[in-house]
């Protein structure tokens, strides 16, 4: 009963999600993350691994990246030869577990560059979580056609 | 329901080539149909491109002629797609380098990229397809000239707009290159993505022999 009050307050206060933010965000880990040197004016992509060392599902639901006007969690979806991207309104991953943004799939959007990216250049974000709190990142841009000249044969 | 005819075929064909692959395999052939990791589909005869008036990055004339005379690969996307766009692109530059290893260059196939969303893609474009390749062509123009070349390639795509002045619409697209031989007609497609040097030696092969080897 006092646990229920205590709790029932916090949310009240809002206070609650500030706490458990820290923890999720603490569990969520960026790795390998890299952004393809987009053509001037282009959208660009990012891609990265996303580790969960915590005991609970991490769920991000967004991003902010310095130097774009927008970024959105996004799937490309292959269906009867055809490709069509659609919103991915959030990104669970489940404890111990990753989850891989990579070319043809689940991606990170970049909107309205305000700069030129060249290759060797520095991307850096937050992805956004669920019930608040960020996590950093940093992504390194990497010649078109994804990291280390090596990715085109990733797929096959 | 020619489109339709075309993709069933293609469909069977596809079938055919993994079978082919898989037997082999085992014996280390390397024909069109049993390249490994090539998703290449051979059409069973050639598909002629119908005439259509766009124009380059540059602004000039490219219509079906400008497809005759050498190989085409034609890959069909618009300029705000983030994620397979410039990833097929950039793989097809591989490829393109795989390929100078292994043809003259008066040989190598053209890479022409036909944008699809020409409010969009005008004034991007020139820069768009140089950022791949130097020698890449991008073309565009009215959506009737489009959507007909797209037709020809058995291809598909959609602007997904929600209203007239939504600004930040996705396209839908079909995912495949198409193989152009000299005389202007589809012999072959290719799934990306790919590895550039098994697409290479296969396009190689294709284009030294013929779809019929």
């Amino acid at each position: 009963m006092t646990v229920r009050i205590v709790v029932a307050a916090m949310a009240a206060l809002g206070s609650f999600a500030t706490i458990a933010a820290p923890a999720a965000a603490g569990a969520l880990r960026i790795e390998g993350a890299y952004v393809p040197a987009p053509p001037p004016g282009a959208p660009a992509a990012l891609y990265a691994t996303l580790r969960n060392h915590g005991e609970r599902p991490v769920t991000v639901v967004g991003a902010e990246v310095d130097g774009f006007a927008d970024a959105m969690l996004h799937a490309s979806v292959h269906a009867d030869g055809v490709v069509r991207m659609s919103h991915a309104g959030a990104i669970t991953v489940l404890p111990g577990k990753t989850s891989v943004l990579e070319p043809h799939g689940d991606h990170l959007m970049l909107m309205g560059p305000q700069r030129l990216l060249n290759t060797g250049a520095t991307v850096s974000g937050r992805f956004t979580l669920e019930g608040g709190g960020t996590v950093p990142f940093e992504a390194v841009v990497v010649a078109p056609g994804g990291a280390a000249g090596g990715r085109g044969d990733a797929g096959s | 329901m020619t489109r339709r005819g075309l993709r069933q075929r293609a469909a069977a064909l596809a079938f055919t080539a993994v079978l082919a692959g898989a037997a082999c395999a085992a014996a280390a052939c390397a024909g069109p149909a049993a390249a490994q990791n090539v998703r290449g589909v051979v059409l069973d005869e050639p598909v002629p491109i119908a005439p259509f008036a766009l124009r380059d990055h540059a602004g000039a004339p490219f219509a079906l002629e400008h497809l005759r005379g050498r190989w085409s690969l034609v890959f069909l996307g618009y300029t705000h797609c983030p994620d397979v766009c410039p990833f097929t692109l950039a793989n097809l530059e591989a490829v393109r380098a795989e390929l100078s290893q292994l043809m003259a260059p008066d040989a190598l196939p053209q890479i022409v990229f036909l944008a699809v969303d020409p409010e969009r893609d005008s004034p991007l474009l020139a820069d768009y397809v140089a950022h791949f390749g130097i020698d890449f062509i991008g073309i565009t123009g009215a959506s009737d000239e489009i959507a007909s070349l797209s037709a020809s390639l058995d291809g598909f795509y959609r602007l997904e707009k929600d209203r007239l002045d939504d600004t930040a619409y996705l396209v839908a697209h079909t995912a495949a290159v198409a193989v152009v031989d000299p005389d202007g007609a589809v012999v072959a497609k290719i799934s990306p993505p790919f590895a550039p040097f098994p697409t290479a030696a296969w396009l190689n092969r294709l284009i030294r022999e013929g779809p019929a080897s």
